[in-house]
């Protein structure tokens, strides 16, 4: 199944702002490639389903 | 001594008088002097601290003291404190940083053991990086080949270790930044358990992810300097309170008693790491095959989470001079500043399921092994390779095996294995249950004693 990604441009000029961001026209390329690759890794971690009660692992501890 | 020698030899030499650390240290900054141009390893140098150090080696030495690592030069990936050097983390930002006030905790260690630290290694930008590459300070190269990438974030620990700088390096491993460089540069790599070494004293990268450990020539080399750098430290909030566990004394056990599967499914590769893995099997009989559920899961979850913690921690620097970034590195940071939240929050909860079910695989074996890297070392320069028949980029793609190990903090020890017609090494991954490093490294000197790892330093950089 393909992911439908999302407008980049939209996605880079609604959240830099946010982020107090300053993309420059030269760097904006390489942003939305990351952008992409991230949106491309979400989905296939979106194939897991994991149960309401999974706790975080922010530090883990092995 | 010569660019050859074991830690043991070393040792050995200077612990019984034989040898002089001082000896050691000036033959150590000759080949330096002479190499490291064209191998772009060390970044700073510390000959008169490295020769102050010696002389009270000797001294001591002199005065009856044992030290297990007496005189055994080695160097730091340059995020490691060094006490009057700003730690530059591969950076031009950091170097405006005052210069550290003290070493890092494992330069303390290793010292404290007899070793002599002789200074700082070439990194990847902030450890964001599987190349070697710098645009600061150039690129650390392949010993083997120097067209080559040596591999990275740790590219100027592997060049220096591979091309008979020093017998020993430190490293850092977020996603495969010891086990990318040991595989291509043809090192003996150890990556130990989240938790085993204290971080204290070294720049960060994505702190849930981050770990310490050595590159060496030997098993036995590197098991010397692992011992060395044991021991709870409360300055590293991610320390678990262990038992000093050695592992020399247990490496001649190899692999017998062992249960040893080899990843299957994801882990499977291209022809190069397909045929390097049968040969490994046929040397260590494993015929079992095991699959790592979810691994690409598991790679995309660690994925995300260092974009975004990365990116938090740089959110500061990112704003004020982005220029001042490798570009690379940068673009990656800037989008990871910009992911939703609930995208890591997911990744940090799979993180315990993955966890929960490789967990259970080690009910069945004791060690897995699987490719440490997809393709042998690539060009300096090259942008993209093929991967699954597929043309993708070479940077994030040198960690696809490394990644979803890493992600869950198992420990992994890198034996490099050399295939006749190949000009180029590729490393496997042993890798182990939590706090198990001696299963990882016993399978690593198996793999040694029956000739098919091998670490030897570079043609054209070992001495005659």
């Amino acid at each position: 199944m393909s992911v439908k990604l999302p407008d980049f441009d939209q996605w880079i000029d609604a959240m830099a702002p946010v982020q107090r961001l300053d993309i420059a026209a030269e760097h904006r390329p390489g942003v939305k490639a990351n952008l992409k690759t991230a949106a491309k890794m979400v989905a296939l971690l979106d194939k897991v389903s994991i149960k309401d009660d999974a706790e975080a692992a922010p530090v883990y501890r092995a | 001594m010569k660019s050859t020698a074991s830690i043991a030899e070393i040792a050995k030499a200077v612990g019984s008088g034989e040898v002089t650390a001082h000896s050691v240290v000036m033959d150590t900054f000759g080949r330096i002097e002479a190499n490291n141009e064209r191998l772009g390893a060390f970044t700073d140098l510390l000959k008169d601290r490295a020769i102050a150090r010696a002389t009270t080696i000797d001294a001591e030495i002199q005065a009856g003291k044992k030290l297990p690592l007496a005189g055994v030069p080695f160097g730091a990936k340059n995020l490691f404190d060094i006490a009057w050097l700003p730690t530059r983390a591969g950076s031009k930002i950091n170097r405006e940083r005052p210069p550290a006030k003290a070493d890092a905790a494992l330069i303390k260690r290793l010292e404290a053991a007899g070793a002599i630290c002789v200074g700082a290694l070439n990194m990847g930008e902030y450890a964001y990086d599987f190349t070697g590459e710098n645009v600061h300070d150039g690129p650390s190269r392949n010993p083997h080949d120097l067209a080559h990438m040596s591999g990275g974030s740790s590219g100027g620990s592997a060049s220096a270790v591979a091309g008979g700088l020093v017998p020993l390096s430190l490293c850092s491993d977020t996603n495969g930044s010891i086990r990318v460089p040991a595989s291509l540069c043809g090192l003996f790599g150890l990556k130990p358990t989240y938790g085993r070494l204290s971080r204290h004293g070294t720049f960060p990268f994505v702190a849930s992810l981050d770990h310490l450990g050595p590159l060496a020539r030997s098993v036995e080399d590197l098991a010397m300097g692992y011992d060395a750098m044991q021991g709870f430290d409360e300055e590293d909030p991610a320390m678990v309170r262990r038992p000093l566990e050695p592992v020399a004394g247990r490496l001649e056990r190899g692999s017998a008693g062992l249960r040893i599967a080899v990843a299957d499914g994801y882990f499977v590769g291209d022809a190069g790491p397909r045929e390097m893995m049968e040969y490994v099997a046929g040397k260590l009989d494993v015929t079992r095959k095991i699959i790592i559920p979810d691994a690409q899961a598991a790679r995309a979850a660690a994925f995300i989470i260092t974009m975004v913690e990365g990116a938090s921690l740089h959110l500061d620097r990112l704003r004020a001079r982005p220029q001042d970034f490798d570009p690379a590195v940068r673009d990656r940071l800037l989008a990871g500043a910009m992911l939703p939240g609930a995208w890591v929050e997911k990744a940090q909860k799979f993180r315990r399921v993955y966890r929960d079910a490789v967990m259970k695989l080690f009910e069945e074996v004791d060690v897995i092994l699987a490719p440490a890297t997809p393709m042998r070392a690539p060009m300096l320069g090259q942008q993209t390779a093929m991967f699954g028949g597929v043309e993708m980029p070479v940077r994030p793609n040198l960690g696809i095996f490394t990644q979803p190990i890493s992600f869950i903090g198992l420990p992994v020890a890198v034996a490099p294995i050399w295939i006749e017609g190949h000009k180029l090494p590729l490393g496997v991954q042993a890798i182990a249950a939590p706090w198990r490093e001696d299963f990882a490294l016993r399978v690593a000197r198996q793999l040694e004693k029956v000739g098919a790892a091998k670490a030897p330093v570079a043609r054209g950089f070992a001495d005659a």
